[in-house]
């Protein structure tokens, strides 16, 4: 069994993550963590919720990450009156050799990277049609079923602070995101950095990085990281810990409802493998586990009313749970 | 393969040099151990005693092997070597990522073997291929405790050869034996308290009542005490008020499950589909309730939409009568304001425990109520639930009785022992004072004004909260509603009503809200809404609007305008501000 062809397909994947995260490094500054983020629910074959206010370049950032990758993508405006079938797509009369059939025109979901912008406007019907083809990767209209490209990509954006004609997404549906990724405002030199790129005459251009099948390559190579049985034991405890049924901590069974899912511990230990092949090890730590715990549970756990009125945060369940769950 | 050998021959490098260090440290803790022996023989030998020194000699070195030996074979398991390894390799995170802790459980694990399971194996030995890295991974320390059994040994060396006054020179010290700290009770005294104890021990015993064991235990304890004189009357009389009290508090909560089942039941037995199990519910058997509750669940799911509704309706009813009933029971209302400062320790976990249990009962029944109205499955589940979730508030509800006679048989041996210990004269202060208090009562036309006189033993005679909660700066007795149970004696603060009575002159507007502070933080949001519901909002125009606004949330809950998810907050908002009824404040 040679340790060799792994090692240099996991030296190549770290290039190629690299090469992926400088590229969109040229037009998007600062937000290390969430193109981090971004790039590695991608790899790990999950969709991102992106939350922030408006104009911190969420959208661009989906738009920059498109444009490297050899892919189709494409847009969705989340609007109250957009309809499932404007999402997915519709069957229609077409007049092809004088007889008339119906022919299934192929709707925006049909790219490989799709940007549901302000998903939480849409109605749920909207929604759940666009949530329904991240699960299954596949849309069925009327008796047929098409299969979506692959890889498929959803990067969903929701804005938090206007929340009057919004519908916000169910807990069972925001548990089909992989990550839930919280852009924050730029510092004072991100700030500086992204008028002068931003108001010159020359937009920084960006180069195609990587191709379809070397995507599929990099996640193919990510299922096969083994994981250290304290490791899993580790997220498994930490799963366990957001239940208020079963955690100790006196946080979590005052103010959580319900805990996270077993798909939380997936996107965890997904999330640790690609950290870990980024940092050239072959088997994800401890820390990986801590570094995308918060992004990958923090839309799976449910406050009760005490903790909403208390105004508490998921986030800081999480912090408290990772500070007293003891590794071993 | 070689990456295998490797690793496996460090760790088991690393696994050596920590037996040796855990051998040495186990030859210290002998070595004292040899130390303590060889003092008291050499003390011994003071006081004339005669021994053998080959023995003693003997005695030390077994005990030092003994230490040494059990270093030795102390077990170390091999994750606790590859965290060293992984600490002293360093790295980014300072522990190496975790490297060899990974490669020896994949080394060891039972999954196929693969090329990135060899190549994370080869990448951890490759990072601790160092000689450096064993060393450094179990350095040698020195064993805790060396120097002081060092300076020890010196010193009992010194000792040992140090002259000695003869035996019969040194002055006879007269050893006292530790004596009874108290006088003894003639046991034939507390052949009651011992019964009453000993019954409430089998009940809890056959009822599994945990609460009830734990106090029937102490009073046997004290009982003990005072039989053999080992208890004096002070602490007795601390430790029977103190267990009087949790006992009293067990039984408040009992009497709220009591009163929360039998609401519940008398709803559900309205409803055809629910009467099997309210007729369950006050059924002693504690089975019968989960059974009733199962076999409800299992017909739900085949009822049909419109029976499920009904069945819907009456849960929801269920829980909200349940709700109101526990929350009237004598006790309840002061416990939630208070019950951080109030309560302590096993019997504030006692109590708190018991009081998610009908929180968990109630959240159950408002739940099955929403599910039942959704779907069949959920429905099931939700009952099922409430099933699991029915005996144990059953279980309490039974055996209020049992807590409340043993908190009385407390008190009663606590009112003689107190009686015993006072002086002729004292006894009849106390007397006049007792009739003092039922005269003032009968002024006040207060039945409870006696708990300002005897606060300062602490009486459980418990004020309403209307008698003592609200007068600013106490007189004797006067004390918050939060503790007004507690006995804290006499007031501190000049002014108020002596009796602790409300006072409020008569151009006072507006009314005062009482709300118990939590050590430092403060009351949370849900706590302050709570107490405004008690305090503040029972009143009759209150009652109507809020009848007005939760019919109206009721209606738009059902439309689709509100997210499914947000429903519950709406409802337990609404449940949280609900009017509580007979809880109106005096002088409205």
């Amino acid at each position: 069994m040679a340790a060799e062809p792994a090692s240099t397909a996991a030296d190549q994947f770290r290039a190629d993550m690299a090469a992926l995260m400088e590229e969109i490094g040229h037009r998007i500054v600062g937000h290390q963590a969430i193109v981090e983020g971004v790039v590695t629910a991608l790899l790990a074959g999950g969709h991102v919720l992106l939350e922030g206010v408006p104009g911190l370049g969420k959208t661009l950032l989906v738009r920059t990450l498109a444009d490297t990758l050899d892919l189709s993508f494409a847009r969705v405006q989340f609007t109250p009156d957009l309809m499932p079938s404007d999402v997915t797509g519709t069957n229609m009369i077409v007049d092809a050799s004088g007889s008339r059939r119906f022919e299934f025109q192929k709707g925006p979901v049909f790219a490989h990277v799709v940007l549901a912008d302000e998903i939480n406007r849409a109605t749920p019907k909207t929604q759940s049609a666009l949530l329904e083809a991240m699960q299954e990767q596949l849309v069925t209209v009327g008796r047929q079923s098409w299969e979506l490209p692959s890889p498929f990509f959803v990067l969903a954006t929701q804005n938090p602070i206007e929340m009057e004609g919004t519908y916000p997404l169910p807990e069972a549906q925001l548990d089909r995101f992989f990550f839930k990724l919280r852009v924050l405002p730029p510092s004072r030199s991100d700030l500086h950095a992204i008028l002068d790129r931003t108001t010159g005459p020359q937009t920084p251009a960006i180069r195609r990085v990587l191709t379809r099948d070397r995507v599929l390559e990099m996640r193919a190579l990510i299922r096969q990281v083994p994981v250290a049985r304290p490791i899993q034991d580790f997220v498994v405890r930490l799963v366990e810990a957001t239940h208020p049924e079963s955690s100790t901590l006196a946080e979590v069974k005052k103010f959580v409802r319900y805990g996270s899912s077993p798909r939380g511990a997936q996107a965890i230990l997904l999330g640790a493998k690609v950290l870990a092949l980024r940092a050239g090890r072959f088997s994800p730590s401890f820390g990986d586990v801590r570094q995308v715990a918060l992004q990958a549970l923090r839309h799976r756990i449910l406050l009760n009313f005490e903790g909403e009125a208390d105004g508490i945060s998921t986030d800081q369940i999480l912090e408290a749970v990772l500070r007293t769950l003891p590794e071993e | 393969m070689p990456a295998r050998v490797d690793l496996a021959r460090l760790l088991g490098r690393v696994r050596r040099r920590l037996r040796l260090t855990a051998a040495l440290q186990g030859a210290v803790v002998g070595g004292c151990a040899a130390l303590a022996v060889w003092g008291a023989a050499v003390i011994a030998a003071r006081w004339g005693a005669r021994g053998s020194g080959l023995s003693l000699a003997g005695a030390t070195v077994a005990l030092l092997v003994a230490g040494l030996v059990g270093g030795l074979v102390r077990r170390i398991p091999l994750n606790r070597c590859a965290r060293a390894i992984d600490r002293a390799v360093g790295g980014e995170d300072g522990r190496n990522g975790d490297r060899t802790l990974a490669a020896l459980s994949l080394m060891t694990g039972a999954g196929a073997e693969s090329p990135m399971i060899e190549a994370a194996i080869a990448d951890a030995a490759r990072m601790a291929r160092s000689d450096e890295i064993a060393r450094r991974a179990a350095p040698w320390r020195r064993p805790r405790g060396l120097g002081v059994a060092t300076a020890l040994a010196a010193v009992m060396v010194v000792a040992s050869w140090w002259p000695a006054a003869r035996p019969s020179a040194a002055p006879a010290v007269a050893v006292k034996r530790p004596g009874p700290r108290g006088e003894r009770l003639d046991p034939r005294l507390l052949v009651a308290e011992r019964t009453t104890a000993a019954t409430a021990a089998a009940q809890a015993a056959a009822a599994k009542d945990a609460e009830l064991a734990r106090l029937a235990r102490e009073l046997e304890r004290i009982l003990d005490g005072l039989a053999e004189g080992q208890l004096d009357r002070a602490d007795a009389l601390e430790r029977l008020a103190r267990l009087a009290k949790e006992a009293e508090r067990a039984a408040e909560d009992g009497r709220a499950s009591e009163k929360m089942l039998q609401a519940a039941a008398e709803v559900l037995e309205r409803e055809k589909q629910t009467r099997a199990l309210a007729e369950a519910m006050r059924e002693p058997e504690e089975s019968a309730s989960k059974k009733a509750a199962e076999d409800l669940a299992d017909k739900a799911s085949k009822m049909s939409s419109r029976d499920r509704d009904r069945l819907s309706e009456s849960l929801g009813k269920a829980g909200t009568a349940g709700a109101r009933a526990s929350e009237q029971a004598p006790g309840q209302e002061g416990r939630r304001l208070g019950s951080a400062a109030n309560q302590a320790g096993t019997s504030q976990e006692g109590s708190e425990e018991r009081n998610r249990r009908l929180k968990r009962l109630e959240r159950d029944l408002s739940d099955g109520a929403d599910q039942c109205r959704e779907n069949p499955e959920a429905c099931r589940q939700a009952l099922k639930q409430l099933g699991a979730d029915l005996p144990d508030v059953n279980r309490d509800a039974r055996q209020s009785s049992s807590r409340e006679r043993l908190g009385k048989a407390m008190q009663q041996m606590r009112e003689r022992l107190k009686r015993q210990g006072q002086s002729s004269p004292d006894r009849a202060e106390d007397d006049f004072e007792r009739a003092a208090g039922g005269m003032r009562q009968m002024q006040a036309g207060n039945p409870s004004g006696e708990e300002g006189q005897e606060g300062a033993e602490g009486a459980p005679v418990q004020a309403p909260d209307s008698t003592g909660s609200e007068s600013a700066g106490a007189g004797a007795g006067a004390r918050t509603s939060a503790s007004a149970d507690d006995g804290e004696g006499m007031g501190s603060e000049a002014g108020g009503d002596p009796l602790g009575a409300r006072d409020r002159g008569k151009g006072a507007r507006g009314q005062q809200h009482e709300i118990k502070l939590r050590d430092g933080a403060g009351p949370s949001r849900s706590e302050v809404i709570e107490a405004g519901a008690h305090k503040g909002f029972a009143r009759s125009e209150y009652e109507r609007v809020f009848e007005d606004y939760s019919a109206a949330v009721e209606e738009s809950l059902d439309t689709t305008a509100v997210p499914p998810a947000r429903r519950y907050l709406v409802r337990r908002y609404f449940q949280l501000i609900r009017p509580r009824e007979g809880e109106a404040p005096r002088g409205r």
